[in-house]
């Protein structure tokens, strides 16, 4: 009686039906690749991913999972509770933003991006105004201002647009490198980047086969020339630092 | 579309309904069989796993100082010498997609007693379903080595492993236990188990034919939750 009864109400749907949803679904799932492809970026690129992930969602929900026939009772019981996964995420995008602040403030020298994220403040200061040519006295400033800085560089995206324009400039480079390596006395090897080169692959190649853990040196002795980024690119020159450094 | 006919007038609709459904010492879910309350309830249980997983992701992601790798290109495929972004990813979706919609019809043959046709299409399903796993075991091969670990890897912040790891893992072990009942069901299915009544192995009960509505369920549970991964972790 029961079963007769869920059997009428629910799950008797044309064909047609379930081909119309599926043919919106690889629309949209195009739509939401596209949006990657095209490489759209900032807001407009968020908003899409959102819009396609939800209407994605909501269609295999409701009409795939027969959501959309059932009684309240139960869409209720089901649609509703997730919403606490939400509240959860809201909490924890407040304390991730409150954390990367504080990681920010205190730890100058881990990837080296708040010292570059600082060099490069200072870099734009001193594009609109005030020009200060002595980089060495910036890299010390900069050491220094660490603390009072991530209040300006709070989003990753500003740091994205700094990153670039100082990799540009090759006099903060080659000044950071000088920094980083005039106390070192250590032979360094240099490399250059071939296509469908990982860090790891030269790592692999340089240190020897199984040393391919050691790319976080490559990494150290070459940090001024990759601002953070840890990105490789062929025809780029690294530092190879001696493997038992 | 059948209306809903004969529930409907036993039990009032909308917000009535729902405040008659919940009170007094009764039956909350009406139309809803006991399995299918049941697997609704694993599901919404299912659904606060991976959330927990994707909100620790969006907080390490988010706390993080050292740039995030970049997925589009971290996936990217060389394809007869081209360099495709995320080409992996995408046709993983697809094969999903499609997967789920021969899981819908294979529900509607199901219940419409179409035994032949209910089996094939869900062995199309867990077709496409293993073949989704031999692509993300392609996809792990791939970038374990290139040096990907749980603790670290050669682009950006350690944590992109761990995340990647866990996540597409756990989704990937749901897609791998989804394809072995799939051909479980499809088998019973084929045999006409649930027209003759033949009582299960390990249940000795009759089963009938919801269970393939169960199983569908299920699958586009996978389906929904890689909606989400695809979106918050390979396109974000």
């Amino acid at each position: 009686m029961m079963q007769d009864s869920a059997h009428l109400e629910g799950q008797q749907h044309p064909i047609k039906l379930y081909l119309v949803v599926w043919g919106w679904l690889f629309v949209l799932s195009t739509c939401s690749y596209l949006v990657d492809y095209f490489g759209l970026r900032g807001n407009l690129r968020w908003s899409l991913i959102l819009l396609f992930m939800m209407v994605k969602a909501g269609l295999i929900v409701a009409v795939f999972m027969h959501m959309a026939w059932e009684r309240l009772a139960l869409k209720y019981a089901i649609l509703v509770p997730p919403g606490a996964v939400l509240l959860f995420v809201a909490i924890m995008a407040f304390e991730s933003d409150y954390t990367h602040a504080t990681r920010m403030a205190f730890f100058p020298t881990e990837g080296s991006t708040a010292q570059t994220a600082s060099l490069g403040s200072q870099l734009v200061t001193s594009e609109t105004g005030k020009s200060h040519l002595n980089a060495a006295e910036d890299q010390a400033e900069a050491a220094r201002d660490n603390a009072a800085l991530p209040g300006n560089i709070a989003s990753s995206e500003k740091k994205e647009t700094i990153a670039p324009a100082l990799a540009d400039s090759s006099r903060v480079a080659s000044v950071q490198n000088g920094i980083a390596f005039a106390n070192k006395t250590a032979q360094f090897k240099v490399y250059t980047v071939r296509p469908g080169d990982t860090l790891w692959k030269i790592a692999e190649r340089e240190f020897g086969r199984g040393h391919g853990g050691k790319y976080r040196l490559i990494i150290e002795a070459n940090k001024a020339l990759l601002f953070g980024s840890v990105r490789i690119h062929p025809g780029q020159v690294l530092r190879i630092p001696p493997s038992d450094a | 579309m059948t209306k809903p006919v004969l529930t409907a007038r036993a039990h009032p609709g909308g917000w009535q309904g729902f405040a008659a459904d919940w009170s007094s010492d009764q039956r909350a879910f009406k139309s809803a069989t006991w399995g299918k309350a049941m697997i609704w309830i694993f599901l919404l249980s299912d659904t606060f796993v991976f959330g927990c997983f994707l909100l620790s992701y969006m907080t390490v992601r988010m706390s993080t100082t050292v740039p995030w790798p970049n997925p589009s290109e971290v996936f990217a495929l060389t394809i007869a010498g081209r360099n495709i972004p995320l080409i992996l990813i995408a046709i993983m979706t697809f094969i999903l997609i499609s997967s789920s919609g021969t899981m819908a019809m294979a529900v509607n043959f199901g219940y419409r007693r179409d035994r032949v046709k209910a089996a094939v299409l869900m062995l199309a399903t867990a077709a496409f379903g293993a073949s989704f796993v031999g692509m993300q075991a392609f996809e792990w091969t791939k970038l374990i080595m290139e040096g990907v670990r749980p603790w670290g890897n050669p682009w950006g912040a350690p944590q992109f492993g761990s995340c990647f790891f866990l996540i597409t893992g756990f989704h990937g072990t749901h897609v791998t236990i989804g394809v072995i009942f799939l051909l479980i069901i499809a088998r019973k299915v084929w045999r006409g188990d649930f027209d003759i009544g033949r009582r299960g192995f390990f249940t000795s009960r009759k089963g009938r034919y919801e269970i393939v509505e169960t199983m569908g369920l299920y699958w586009h549970f996978v389906d929904l939750v890689w909606v989400f991964i695809f979106a918050l972790f390979y396109l974000w």
